[in-house]
């Protein structure tokens, strides 16, 4: 078998996804994902500039070794935009494998280790009453684990918070991606956060019980003393994790965090690479490993993450908002249902438009996800809807301290 | 008045890419974003970039720096570290030029007068090592830099490593005790092979052994350090401060960051400042064009632990067009006995023909590293 196209499509159904499809010459194709909330273009122009040529005529079953020569030819390697595109080639090889095989890709990773794959959803509001009603609208979907961001008294736009419930009521959460020209200006007081954040989750345990798994995302905005201190405050409300409490690029700031509190911590989606956790993994800092198979070299180097993560007693929990496209998604899936040390996976539900362009075969039952049983990752894009939507700018925000310096969004 | 108007960017021969940022009042600002093989989509990096520059003060570099680089939430890498470098060293261009004053003054003033430079010899498969080296010398030049070895088993056989002794060997030789050679691991040693090696080379008193670990295996690298006198160097695949502060704990003596990759002259001078807290001395990456070259050199001149400079002047790869071709005056970049003098122009100092850039861009180019593979077909490190 040999690989005869590999196209990129970029296309913004509701929001914007870069996917490639390679095509074989016995007519097989694959998907990947290449999505880079933000950065699309680059990674689509990586691809079409720097990849697309390079794969035509390759076996599409010598996976690894395609791996080793897009990370290593490059000789500028990691970071998240070259990342993205290795992802998006190794992933959509597994997918052609797969539908070779004629079984689901999680059979060629070692087979099913669980039934079901347990998944977070976002809650967000303005106020209590708000953050309540989210909750259980988020329950009522079958969600049994809840990842809680507020609103903050005293700052006008916070990360994770939904800003108003859609007039027709269709959707509740929260994306943070706008279509704008220029990425917006949010504000942010670490204080002021600090201050009232363990008042919520007071009010949440009051209200929905000891045994709901609560999650919340710092969003790399504390100092290392700060994320202690809010790390203690919370380890009465017993958070499954606290994510990203500190910049992920200082993996010691973990340390002292660390030293100070039991709340279990996750770190990772903005790593891209297994060698981006060495500290935070070997000395055991960390709880749960958050990178997206999307923006960390797709299933192989995943993989061979999560494998030395386990020699730590340290679980998955792999980074699922929308900006990982479907397919990306799907990816995720086979792995959490395959590997042995899962821990939670996140979950939050694309657009009508996005399922319109994306086919798929996973299902959301009872709070658990399955990838379900088409042979390959189990998604097809229609190219005639994704051309119905073409590309348009759209920016995550970023953050001013109240003087105006630049803040960690 | 330093209002930006407009960002271009242009793909020149060899293997660069070049920035230009004008002001509403016609401040031209250059930088080079060059990253060798990637640069296409480069391109496309600094054109989201350039959508936060548009409209702004030129002169509020840093802002812009962080905006840029932690903006988009998904940072780091060699694709948007290279945007952000060009951007910034072209930001820096056009502050210089608006205060009328050399970058360096700006940074604190000159703490030299001269920077050192160190040219290329050999090419990626030395040989005629002697030859080379004496055309060096006889421009001038008191410092090169050598490939190790080419392609490298992860155990290699005897041979292979004699032939790095012999070659290093030979270098000495012909430089003599006034003259310095370091040589470049280029990553194609394993940890094992850099340290069998390491050993070996001691007698010939190397100037520095550089990248004796691939960029990702940095915790490694505290290892080889231990186990050689020679001086450790690292950094042209470290793209900010925080993939720096783990190898100057580990003990390396000389720091490379790439202005053109690291975050520009904004990042590069906090490296060198961090640098200077474990003793460690920068030779910045640079077998890049003038614009690079300019930017790491306003550094030095500011820079008190500042070691001796690359440059690509002859390099190997610079097929199809030199490094002074896109400089109007050549003489700010002529080298005396083997040092550049400080550059007093206001901004980086160089004066780019703008004719020969947009030129050279019609013609574009496609440069791409090689791939080497091993004799059982898997791939190595080049």
């Amino acid at each position: 078998m040999k690989i005869v196209a590999a196209d990129v499509i970029v296309s913004s159904p509701d929001r914007n996804f870069v996917t490639l499809k390679i095509t074989t010459d016995e007519g097989l194709t694959g998907l990947g994902d290449a999505t880079l909330n933000g950065r699309e273009l680059s990674v689509a122009s990586y691809l079409r500039d720097h990849v697309a040529a390079l794969l035509i005529g390759r076996d599409p079953h010598r996976i690894e070794d395609t791996w080793q020569f897009l990370y290593r030819s490059a000789y500028w390697r990691r970071g998240p935009v070259t990342m993205a595109a290795i992802a998006a080639v190794d992933v959509a090889l597994w997918d052609i494998k797969a539908k070779a095989a004629g079984m689901p890709l999680y059979q060629l990773l070692g087979g099913a280790s669980r039934t079901g794959i347990m998944a977070y959803g976002h809650a967000s509001g303005r106020d209590i009453p708000e953050l309540f009603d989210s909750i259980r609208r988020h329950l009522d979907e079958g969600f049994r684990s809840i990842r809680v961001q507020t609103s903050v008294p005293g700052i006008n736009a916070v990360y994770g918070v939904a800003a108003q419930p859609s007039a027709d009521g269709k959707r509740y959460d929260y994306e943070p991606a706008q279509r704008t020209p220029l990425p917006a200006e949010e504000d942010w007081d670490t204080r002021a956060y600090l201050r009232h954040l363990p008042e919520v989750f007071e009010a949440v345990r009051g209200e929905f019980g000891p045994e709901l798994p609560l999650l919340h995302d710092g969003h790399h905005r504390m100092t290392p003393i700060q994320a202690a201190k809010l790390g203690k405050a919370l380890e009465p409300y017993d958070l499954f994790w606290l994510e990203d409490c500190t910049p992920a690029e200082n993996q010691e700031a973990l340390r002292l965090v660390r030293h100070h509190t039991t709340t279990p911590l996750a770190i990772g989606e903005v790593f891209n690479t297994v060698w981006d956790y060495q500290t935070l993994i070997r000395e055991q800092l960390i709880d749960y490993v958050r990178s997206a198979v999307t923006h960390t070299g797709g299933i192989t180097a995943m993989r061979k993450l999560l494998d030395f993560a386990a020699q730590y007693q340290i679980k998955s929990g792999i980074h699922g908002p929308t900006d990982i496209s479907p397919v990306g998604m799907a990816a995720a899936l086979h792995l959490d249902l395959a590997i042995h040390n899962f821990g939670i996976q996140e979950y939050m539900k694309h657009s009508p438009l996005a399922n319109e362009v994306f086919q798929q075969s996973f299902t959301f039952t009872d709070g658990y996800l399955h990838p379900g049983d088409q042979p390959g990752l189990g998604v097809e894009l229609d190219e005639k809807a994704a051309a119905r939507f073409p590309y348009e700018a759209a920016y995550l925000p970023f953050n001013r301290l109240k003087d105006g310096t630049v803040h960690d969004w | 008045m330093t209002t930006i108007a407009r960002v271009e960017t242009f793909l020149v021969a060899p293997r660069w890419l070049f920035v230009r940022i004008e002001t509403e009042s016609g401040i031209v600002g250059w930088g080079e974003a060059s990253c060798e093989g990637r640069s296409e989509t480069v391109r496309t990096a600094v054109e989201q970039l350039s959508e936060l520059l548009i409209g702004r003060d030129a002169l509020r570099i840093e802002d812009h720096w962080q905006v840029m680089t932690k903006g988009s939430f998904y940072r780091g890498g060699p694709i948007l570290g290279s945007a952000v470098s060009g951007l910034d060293q072209a930001l820096w261009d056009i502050a210089g030029k608006h205060y009328g004053a050399p970058v360096h003054q700006l940074l604190g003033g000159p703490v030299r007068d001269r920077i050192r430079v160190y040219g290329w010899v050999g090419g990626d498969e030395p040989a005629e090592i002697r030859d080379h080296i004496s055309a060096q010398v006889e421009a001038g030049l008191t410092a090169v830099k050598m490939n190790a070895s080419g392609r490298m088993g992860p155990i290699a056989s005897v041979a292979d490593l004699d032939g790095v002794v012999q070659r290093v060997a030979a270098a000495r030789e012909v430089l003599g005790a006034d003259r310095d050679v370091a040589v470049d691991f280029h990553g194609r040693f394993t940890l094992a092979n850099a340290r069998r090696v390491a050993p070996l080379l001691e007698p010939y008193r190397p100037f520095f052994l550089e990248e004796p670990v691939v960029p990702e295996n940095s915790h490694l690298i505290g290892e080889f350090v231990r186990c050689t006198t020679t001086p450790v160097s690292t950094g042209e695949r470290l793209y900010s401060r925080q993939e720096f502060l783990p190898v100057l704990q580990a003990g390396i003596a000389v720091a490379q960051p790439d202005l053109s990759h690291a975050g520009g002259i904004t990042e590069v001078r906090k490296i060198a400042t961090l640098a200077e807290v474990y003793d460690v001395q920068l030779a910045p990456h640079c077998p890049l064009g003038p614009i690079a070259l300019a930017a790491c050199l306003q550094v030095g001149f500011a820079t008190p632990n500042y070691l001796i400079q690359e440059q690509s002047i002859g390099i190997h790869y610079n097929l199809g067009a030199e490094v002074l071709d896109y400089c109007l005056d050549r003489t700010p970049l002529t080298f005396v006995d083997g040092y550049v003098s400080r550059l007093t122009a206001p901004g980086l100092g160089i004066e780019i023909d703008e004719h020969a850039v947009r030129t050279a861009d019609k013609r574009g180019h496609a440069w791409r590293s090689p791939t080497w593979r091993h004799p059982d077909g898997s791939y190595a490190e080049w």
